[in-house]
């Protein structure tokens, strides 16, 4: 198999994982689109350098979680959505979770994301984020609260 | 169990991380305090929530867009690389050969200024020869030819392939 | 293959009196066609960038193939039959300090230095030839002549005014000089050496050896196609310039040795660089050495 058909079988398997980080992370469009190619063009220059699949996820993350908070440190992005003051009925739960889940500041963002979101691990988290993996658990605890600040009227 | 520990490790609790006293404990006093079972069910309902988001497809032309950016960056780098090796390239043997050619050119030179010691040598050693062919003046003479042969080699080493 | 029979053929005809040239003619005609063809291919070399590689090569393995054929013909010992050896000697006084000029050709020349005033000229003529009759002939015109005049003596080897085929010779001197006469020698197709002379040298000669050995006085060498030999004495105080054109200079000398092209130069003073030492070499290898 070329290097070619190789990528886009990879490109295929992470594009959506990777897209929907970068969206959650970003908020925008296109921020998300800008990312996810800048992401598979790195891992096409890498690819090469992998043998298997489990160190792969990993630094797609990685790489996709660091260009991400790179930009939200770039733009000094404020939070567009922070105050969630208009309650909504649970139906709209997801969207407004969506809205306040970019309220929350870019670190615990990435591992709230990853966590509840992406299903990884405090582990893998650490491991993609070059954090320990009591930083994780606890950023997850933080980013849990405040989010359940912000949906408090939305909630009950 | 006060309620400020409780809350500490909720979400560890939630996320079924926390050893079996813990637990226990924990879950005990879920079941006395309204207030941390509050908090524990909103909790798991935002983690549940956050669990059900659907992916985001990205959309089509970002794969073209990745494939273009790469062709380039292989082309800009190919050509880059080409242009640069090339440039040194002609530069070595632009070097290299104007060393050699030079080399050669003033070997061959100088082999052309020895022809012409060589004829007179030749002319002079054929005229005693017509006197007196003794011995000597004909290993001279053989010799002189000799060198002249080798010296006519040595520049037309220097030529076409 | 052929010239393993060439050979045996020529000698074979030395035996039976035959030779493998049947009179300077033939020698002549060969010669002038390995001269055409070297000719022709020098002037060709002008234009070796047209030529391809191949018909270069190809003309040079047609001259090298000339030159062999022509090989065992000039470098036969003569098949000539007739040898003969003619032996003299001449003694002259002479007055201190008087230079001494030698002019010869087609022998060697060894000059020892004595203590006294006496000028002595040993030679040998070595004839080969085809009789007898002719070799007598010739042995009668090749004489060494010693003319004295007022500033200077001259020793002249006289040889026969007219060529022939059929013999050739050489002639050899000894010559014994007082070691306070300068002395002035030109030679052509032999060595000169020279040895403990206390006076002026001044050596010119072609297609032969100069060695000279232990002299006293200024030096004045020139030689082509020959090489120069100069072993000083210990501790001489001299002033040396060698110039040499497509040879080399070796000593074991501090000289400053310099090259320009093909003209190697070495200069150079020792101790007080009293005396003054000229070497001029053309195609001629030039040694300079000092007795411990």
């Amino acid at each position: 198999m070329s290097l070619m058909e190789e990528f886009e079988e990879v490109y295929t398997k992470y594009k959506v994982k990777v897209y929907s980080v970068c969206y959650r992370m970003m908020g925008t469009k296109e921020d998300a689109s800008d990312i996810t190619q800048d992401v598979f063009v790195k891992v096409y220059k890498k690819l090469n350098t992998f043998k298997g699949n489990s160190s792969l996820s990993t630094w797609i993350h990685r790489i996709t979680v660091n260009l991400c908070l790179d930009r939200l440190r770039k733009k000094k992005l404020i939070p567009l959505y922070e105050n969630i003051s208009a309650p909504s009925p649970n139906p709209w739960l997801k969207s407004s979770i969506e809205r306040a889940i970019q309220s929350l500041p870019p670190g615990y963002r990435a591992v709230f994301i990853l966590h509840d979101v992406e299903g990884l691990t405090h582990y893998e988290i650490a491991e993609t984020l070059g954090i320990a993996d009591g930083s994780s658990k606890s950023q997850l605890h933080k980013a849990r609260k405040l989010l359940r600040d912000k949906l408090s009227g939305v909630l009950l | 169990m006060r309620c400020e520990e409780v809350s500490e490790n909720l979400s560890s609790y939630i996320d079924g991380e926390v050893k079996d006293k813990m637990e226990k404990n924990i879950s005990a006093h879920l079941k006395k305090c309204e207030r941390c079972k509050k908090e524990a069910y909103e909790l798991r309902l935002i983690k549940t929530e956050a669990r059900s988001l659907s992916p985001i497809e990205p959309p089509d032309w970002i794969w073209s867009n990745i494939k273009n950016t790469i062709w380039r960056q292989r082309l800009f780098k190919r050509v880059f690389a080409i242009a640069s090796a090339a440039c040194l390239a002609i530069v070595i043997v632009g070097s290299l050969f104007f060393i050699r050619t030079s080399q050669k050119r003033a070997k061959t030179d100088i082999a052309f200024e020895r022809l012409k010691t060589l004829d007179e040598a030749i002319e002079e050693c054929r005229e005693s020869l017509r006197v007196n062919p003794n011995a000597r003046v004909r290993k001279t003479l053989y010799n002189m030819y000799k060198e002249q042969v080798e010296t006519i080699n040595l520049i037309c080493s220097e030529g076409r392939e | 293959m052929k010239r393993i029979v060439f050979s045996i053929l020529v000698i074979g005809c030395g035996l039976l009196e035959a030779q493998p040239y049947g009179s300077l003619d033939d020698l002549t005609a060969q010669l002038d066609s390995l001269t055409y063809y070297l000719d022709s291919l020098h002037k060709n070399l002008e234009d070796r960038w047209l030529y391809s590689k191949k018909i270069r090569l190809k003309g040079i393995e047609d001259v090298l193939k000339r030159l062999e054929n022509l090989e065992s013909v000039l470098l036969w010992e003569s098949p000539f039959k007739y040898e003969t050896i003619k032996e003299f000697k001449q003694e002259i006084k002479t007055t201190r300090g008087t230079p001494v000029f030698i002019y010869h050709k087609f022998g060697d020349i060894i000059i020892y230095a004595s203590d006294s005033d006496e000028l002595k000229v040993d030679g040998v003529i070595e004839l080969v030839s085809k009789s007898r009759e002719i070799a007598k002939e010739y042995a009668k015109e090749i004489n060494v002549k010693i003319e004295e005049s007022e500033d200077k003596i001259k020793v002249i080897t006289l040889s026969p005014v007219k060529s022939s085929p059929a013999v050739h010779y050489q002639i050899n001197l000894k010559i014994l000089l007082p070691k306070w006469s300068p002395v002035v020698v030109r030679n052509a197709f032999g060595d000169v050496e020279i040895e403990g002379i206390e006076e002026r040298c001044s050596v010119n000669t072609r297609f032969g050896k100069i060695g000279l050995r232990e002299i006293k006085g200024p030096i004045e060498v020139a030689n082509k196609f020959g090489k120069i030999e100069l072993t000083l004495a210990h501790k001489i105080s001299c002033n040396i310039s060698a110039m040499t054109t497509f040879g080399d200079i070796e000593t074991d000398l501090p000289l400053k040795i310099e090259r320009d092209r093909f003209i190697l130069k070495a200069l150079g003073v020792i101790e007080d660089g009293r005396i003054w030492i000229k070497l001029n070499g053309k195609n001629s290898d030039i040694y300079i050495r000092v007795l411990k």
